[in-house]
Order: C-alpha cells, then sequence, then structure tokens
C-alpha cells in the first residue's frame, strides 16, 4: 500500500488528503446519479402512500400468497447489512488486516440497508401507521404482542443490530471525523467538531478508544448470527414444506454473509475508480474478500444440496414434491437462474486471475445480488403457491406496486450511500495509517 | 519417552494389530451391544480428522499462528487410512439401522458400506498429498488444503446423516451434518490445545510462539463453544416449535428418559457452558493446565454427546469400547510421539 520510497509521514499526508478530496464539491455525474436515486426512491414512497390510500388489493400479494416480494425485498436487505459487520467485527476480530479498505463502506452500507429492509415490515403490514403495535407497550386495552411469534422477534432482532452497528459505524469513524474536522472550515468545522467528541489523539484517548472498539467487535460478532437466524426462523419455525428445515439459520447466515460480500464489491468497485483510490484499495485487498465471497458461496451451495437431498432422504412426500416443485415447477427458470447466479458461476473465482480481474468481480457481484434476491423469492413464493393442500394452491406474480416500491429500496440504498461519500470519510484513515507504519 | 521411538514401519504394524484386535472384539467377543463399534467409529473419526481440517484451515485461511505445531496436528492423518479399513467391518454390524430391513436407493447396506469406506480412503490420500506438499512448502499447498476440506466436509456429513442420523430412519435434521463437521473442528482445536500446552511444559524451544498457539486455540475454543451451543440450540428450537410429533420424538425421548437427560445437561455444560465461562479471563488463556484440563473436558462432552445419539437406539458395552478407546490411545500417542519420523518419511 505505501510505497518503500515514501516517507510515513508524506504517505499520511497524502491518504488524508486523498480522502478528503473525496469528500469535495460533487461532479455533475455525482449529481445526476443522485438524482436518479432520489427520484427512484420518491416513485417508492408514493407508490407506498397509493397502497396505503387504496389497500393491499393494488399489490400483487394474494391467498396463498400472503408473503411475496415485500418480505423477499426485507430479508434481502437484512442480508446486505450484515456483511458490513462481518467485514467490520470479525475480519477485526481474526486480526485479517485487508477488511481496513473495505470497513467504512461496508458499515455504512450496513447501516443504510438495515434502514432499507426495516420498512419492509411496515410497507407489508398494509395499515402502517400502525407499527406501533408491534413493540410491547402500555396499553389501555391491555393488549400485549405474541413474544412467541418470530415476527416479533425480527422487531427486536433487527433494531438491536441497528443500534449497534451505528454506534460500531460511528465510534469507528471518530478518529478520521478528527481528521476532517482538521482540514474543514465555517459551518462544517462545527459539525465535525461536534461529531468527533473533542478527539485529540492523546494515549489516554487510544486506550479507551481500542478497548471499546474490540469490545463492540465482540458484542456486535454474535449479534450477525443470532439475527440472520431469527430471520431464517420466520421461516422455519412454521412446518410448511420447504421452510421447516432445522439447517435454515447457518444457511441464512452464511447466504446474508454471501450476498453482503457482494454488495460491498458492487460499492467499492465504482468508488474506487471515480475517487482513484486504486494505491490504497489494491488487487490483494480485493483477491482476499473474494474468497470470503468464494468461501460463502460453498457453504449456501452446501445448504442447497442438503436441503434437496434430505426431502428425498426421509421419504415425506410433501417435502419431495415441494423440492420437485422448486425444480421443475412455475418458478422453475428463477430456481436454475438462482443455482447458476449462487452456485456455479462463483465457482470460477477458484481460478486466481479472475479473482484478481475488477471488471469480472464487478459482474460477478452484480449476478450474485440477483442470485441471492431470487433465493429469497424462491424460497418464499414457491412454499407458499403450493403447500399441503391441492385445494388452497395458487400463483403470485408482482404487480406494478411491489416493482416501484423495490425500486425505490434500491434508490433509497444508493442515494444514502452517495450522500456519505460526500460528508464522511470514505476509507478509515487511521487504521492505513496503522497498517502502513506495521 | 525416548524409548516408544518406533519405526513408520512398526507403527503400521501396530496399526493393523489394534485394528485385528478391534475387529475380533466386534466379531467374537461382543456380539451382544451392537452399537459399541459404532461409538468408536464416530468419536475417533472426529478427533482424528479434525486436527488435520484444522492445519488445512490455517492454510487456506494463511493463518500463520498454527505454524509450530502443523507438524503435531498432521501426524495423525495414517489413521484415517485406519478408520476406512476399520469402516468396512460395520459389514458385521449392520442389523443396528432399521431400514436394512426395506433398503431403498441411498439407504442400501452394500452402497452405505462403500461410500463410506472409499469416502475416508479418499480423504487419507488427500491428506497424505496435503501433508507432503504443506511440509515441502509446495506452491500448490493450498488447492491441495481446499481438496482435503472438502473430503472432511463430506465425510464428515455422511457420519452424521449415514452413520448416526439413519439409526433412527425416517427422522432427519438437515442441521446434523453441520453440527457433526464443526464438532470434529472443534476437537481438533481442543488437540491443539494440548499439544501446545504439552509442548510447553517441555520447555520446548520455540516457547513463545507455541505460548501464542496456546492462547489462539483457547480464543477459537470460546468462538466455537458460543457457534456449538448455536447450532444445537438451533436446531432443537425448529423441531421444539414445529412440534410434530415425527420430529420430537427424538428429543422427547432423550429429555424425558434418565440418562439421557442427565447426559443432555452434561454435553450443554461441556462443550458450552464450562468452555465459554472459563475462557473468558485472559489468564487463563495463558494456563497450559487450564487449556489442557477444559480441552479434556471437550473432548469428553463429544464422546457423551456420541452415546447420547446412539445409546438409545442401540445398546453400548462399555468395557469393550473401553479396550477399543486404549487401543486408539495408544495409537494416537504413539503418533504423536513418532511424529518426526511419520513426518520426514513422507517428506523424503
Amino acid at each position: 500500500m505505501k510505497p518503500n520510497h515514501m516517507k510515513e509521514k508524506d504517505f499520511n499526508n497524502t491518504l488524508e488528503q486523498d480522502i478528503l478530496a473525496a469528500m469535495r464539491k460533487p461532479n455533475p455525474l455525482y449529481w445526476v446519479a443522485l438524482t436518479v436515486c432520489a427520484c427512484l426512491f420518491a416513485l417508492g414512497m408514493y407508490t407506498w402512500l397509493e397502497q396505503m390510500l387504496k389497500g393491499m388489493g393494488i399489490a400483487g400479494i394474494n391467498n396463498p400468497v400472503g408473503w411475496g416480494v415485500y418480505i423477499t425485498d426485507f430479508v434481502f436487505w437484512v442480508g446486505i447489512a450484515h456483511s458490513g459487520t462481518l467485514i467490520s467485527a470479525v475480519l477485526f476480530l481474526f486480526r485479517a488486516k485487508f477488511r481496513n479498505v473495505f470497513n467504512r463502506s461496508a458499515e455504512a452500507m450496513t447501516v443504510f440497508a438495515v434502514m432499507t429492509a426495516g420498512l419492509f415490515p411496515l410497507i407489508h403490514l398494509g395499515r402502517s401507521w400502525l407499527f406501533y403495535w408491534l413493540f410491547p407497550y402500555p396499553n389501555q386495552r391491555q393488549l400485549w404482542v405474541n413474544f412467541q411469534s418470530p415476527l416479533v422477534w425480527d422487531v427486536f432482532a433487527v433494531s438491536t443490530y441497528f443500534t449497534i452497528s451505528a454506534i460500531f459505524w460511528y465510534i469507528g469513524m471518530v478518529p478520521d471525523l478528527a481528521i476532517v474536522r482538521r482540514y474543514a472550515e465555517g459551518f462544517r468545522k462545527k459539525i465535525y467538531s461536534i461529531f468527533s467528541l473533542g478527539w485529540t489523539g492523546s494515549l489516554r484517548q487510544w486506550r479507551h478508544y481500542s478497548k471499546l472498539y474490540m469490545f463492540l467487535a465482540a458484542f456486535a460478532t454474535p449479534l450477525v448470527i443470532s439475527v440472520h437466524s431469527v430471520v431464517s426462523w420466520d421461516f422455519a419455525m412454521s412446518i410448511i414444506p420447504g421452510w421447516h428445515t432445522t439447517i435454515f439459520a447457518p444457511y441464512f447466515v452464511a447466504g446474508a454473509i454471501f450476498s453482503g460480500t457482494a454488495m460491498v464489491l458492487t460499492l467499492i468497485i465504482p468508488m474506487r475508480k471515480i475517487f482513484r483510490l486504486e494505491k490504497y484499495i489494491t488487487i490483494d485487498h480485493f483477491d482476499k474478500i473474494t474468497k470470503v465471497l468464494l468461501f460463502t458461496s460453498l457453504i449456501v451451495t452446501y445448504s442447497y444440496i442438503v436441503e434437496f437431498a434430505l426431502a428425498f432422504y426421509g421419504g415425506h412426500k410433501f417435502e419431495e414434491a415441494h423440492f420437485l416443485y422448486r425444480l421443475l415447477g412455475d418458478y422453475r427458470y428463477l430456481y436454475w437462474l438462482m443455482v447458476f447466479c449462487n452456485s456455479l458461476l462463483p465457482l470460477t473465482l477458484f481460478i486466481g486471475k479472475l479473482r484478481r480481474s475488477i471488471t469480472y468481480l464487478f459482474v460477478i457481484s452484480l449476478f450474485v445480488n440477483v442470485g441471492m434476491w431470487l433465493e429469497r423469492f424462491v424460497i418464499i413464493v414457491s412454499s407458499l403457491s403450493k403447500d399441503f393442500d391441492p385445494y388452497s394452491w395458487g400463483l403470485y406474480l408482482p404487480r406494478w406496486p411491489e416493482v416501484a416500491i423495490t425500486l425505490g429500496s434500491f434508490g433509497m440504498f444508493f442515494m444514502f450511500f452517495l450522500i456519505f461519500t460526500k460528508v464522511l470519510p470514505i476509507l478509515s484513515i487511521t487504521e492505513i495509517k496503522e497498517e502502513a507504519a506495521e | 519417552m525416548s524409548t516408544l521411538q518406533l519405526r513408520p514401519v512398526t507403527l503400521g504394524v501396530i496399526s493393523v494389530i489394534c485394528a485385528v484386535a478391534i475387529m475380533l472384539i466386534e466379531t467374537v467377543f461382543n456380539r451382544a451391544s451392537d452399537g459399541t463399534f459404532l461409538l468408536t467409529l464416530s468419536f475417533w473419526v472426529a478427533l482424528i480428522q479434525g486436527p488435520i481440517a484444522l492445519a488445512a484451515a490455517a492454510e487456506v485461511s494463511q493463518g500463520k499462528w498454527i505454524q509450530p505445531i502443523k507438524k503435531e496436528l498432521m501426524a495423525f492423518y495414517p489413521l484415517i487410512l485406519l478408520m476406512a479399513v476399520l469402516f468396512i467391518f460395520m459389514f458385521f454390524k449392520m442389523d443396528i439401522y432399521n431400514w436394512t430391513h426395506e433398503e431403498h436407493r441411498w439407504l442400501r447396506s452394500d452402497f452405505f458400506l462403500a461410500r463410506n469406506s472409499i469416502l475416508l480412503a479418499l480423504s487419507f490420500l488427500l491428506a497424505h498429498f496435503f501433508v507432503r506438499a504443506s511440509l515441502k512448502e509446495k506452491p500448490f499447498t493450498g488447492k491441495l488444503a481446499i481438496l482435503f476440506l472438502f473430503s472432511f466436509i463430506i465425510t464428515q456429513s455422511l457420519v452424521a446423516f449415514d452413520w448416526v442420523m439413519s439409526l433412527e430412519y425416517p427422522w432427519m435434521s438437515t442441521m446434523f451434518a453441520p453440527i457433526f463437521f464443526m464438532e470434529s473442528f472443534y476437537a481438533g482445536l481442543a488437540i491443539a490445545g494440548i499439544i501446545a500446552a504439552s509442548l510447553i511444559r517441555k520447555q520446548h524451544t520455540e516457547k513463545t510462539a507455541v505460548q501464542k498457539v496456546m492462547r489462539d486455540s483457547a480464543v477459537f475454543m470460546f468462538g466455537f463453544a458460543l457457534a456449538w451451543a448455536g447450532l444445537y440450540y438451533g436446531q432443537f428450537l425448529v423441531i421444539w416449535y414445529g412440534n410434530i410429533p415425527w420430529e420430537t420424538s427424538y428429543f422427547a425421548v432423550r429429555m424425558d428418559h434418565s440418562p439421557f437427560r442427565e447426559m443432555m445437561y452434561l454435553i450443554l455444560l461441556l462443550l458450552f457452558i464450562i468452555p465459554f465461562i472459563v475462557f473468558i479471563p485472559r489468564k487463563i488463556k495463558a494456563s497450559p493446565v487450564w487449556i489442557t484440563s477444559i480441552s479434556f473436558l471437550i473432548l469428553l462432552g463429544l464422546l457423551i454427546e456420541r452415546v447420547f445419539y446412539i445409546l438409545p437406539v442401540v445398546s453400548i458395552n462399555y468395557i469393550w469400547f473401553l479396550v477399543e478407546f486404549v487401543l486408539f490411545s495408544v495409537l494416537i500417542v504413539l503418533f504423536f510421539l513418532n511424529r518426526e519420523k511419520i513426518i520426514k518419511n513422507r517428506t523424503t
């Protein structure tokens, strides 16, 4: 990362200037991208409002497929949110240095993705204004939430995850905010002064900071696993064929990390190019993070094989019929596309040259994003459309509101990320300095 | 101990003698308790494959921390071949599986014996090539480590689904395999802890490096205790919540009747609560006595867990199990003491 001939002080100065340059006045292309994302977001919000006014009937969900694209989106975005904490916390505990160039963007991605995910249960509620009924608050009618419902576990899991992720992101950024404060002027200086919490970089502060950061990393790691386990139990706790299987928790956790890592690549590759960060985010860094992608792809593929094989192992007619339906039924094209994107295509990453080709990695990350969205869709929709009783079988096709709101969620996510690149340091300056000094 | 220095050929002969002894025990002396042999095989296969899987995983992830005890971890790999040979003798014990009365495509005696023995033999071959390449520091060692890990996951999955879970066919749980290969890896970490602690006591030349290995093993054991609990709870919760009689019966038998109920609490204590609590303080992670004790407790927990799976279905003769246990322990100790020769023999 640091050229051998360069002095440490010069490297640190260049690094600070390069990161701050990314925060300077945006170019027209940035404004175009931000406007497109904002428009998509506005479209999503407008459609949500329309759905609230006209009722859930305008969406495609029906009986028996009561969970459609909205729940697919929820699981997808919660999954995306996972990799941020993985890259930051888990790799920090494993002392994997390559995380230093990815962690800031990955953590930002986590926070924005949880915010996006959190909207979908509200959208799916129909009467979204009654969302506070999900919380166990004291009330005159003595109504109490059903603590036995995994959907209520979701509320606690996701809100805890959001809180810890936001704190972890913010705490990790404090020394960098102090650097930005040093260069900022006027009103911006005041804002950064407030948020850098009087950071001076003294030995005492660093000692407390390191301890807190380590504690948060250790706390966040089991949280990552528990949150997506809870999301998987939304499905596994029921007795519907294709859902009720014990492997769902690790399978969903691995899937979440897989999709999150792909999204990190989708975000970082253009960011690296636009802000000219090639000397900090090197090919070696991509090579290493791609191994995480490959590893999680293998776990996901293993889970596909195990759930499929065991459906036939036990001779349970409903399970057998369901998995044959996934393979050959109405949603078969989506299923096969999912297998291609999540299991077959990532196998090419065993080839070292491909792991080091940035263009290829960008393309594959897009395929994995598509594949992981399809995975959730296939799991949710195919199980509901054909469960035990043939009388209640039915198909589902998303309508315009689902499409618009999904587009809106992508708009919201990318809009927040674009704003992040202009107001906060996009790389962890202090950690890169540390790495270079070593 | 220096008198126990043996040539690789002698070690091979001792292994064959042990295999013949186990075969005789199971076919002549212990014909009444058919579960004994399965208990021996399912327990030791986890302990033998685990340390090599740990070394392979460290190779793939470029984990340098394992380096000072890598040779010691890899010394047990020839025993995988012994497991492959011993598994063939399951032929005499196939009556323990209820599906042998009505065989189908996957669960058929001949296919069952063939696939498991062949996979174990393949795993041995891959371990052999991996060890050889690793010691010579060949550039393709990482690829061989990946191949070995594939074989490890597949064999341990079959240990779970074929050897143990099919005892209660058609009961099934997709989580069984992840729990089994995780436990084997956990056993590998416990063995790494024991090895590191024993090397420190002997005033090993690279004492500081080995101390670091010991501490890292303890940290990983702490993490794996939590991960194990997560997987186990994940399996139990889904079955308990689903409340389908054919699924819950598996746990109902084990939770309502003594001694299985007590075993379950003991497993929880040994594989989760004790390592999790004890390994929190930093000082304990640097103490060879603590590391050795907790590592042995983890291995004991794994043994009890195997009994917990097998005993409700088929009887176990503890005397003969103990004899087989001693035979395997002797082999493990001999392979460990003669590791330099085994490794040297492989590299020349």
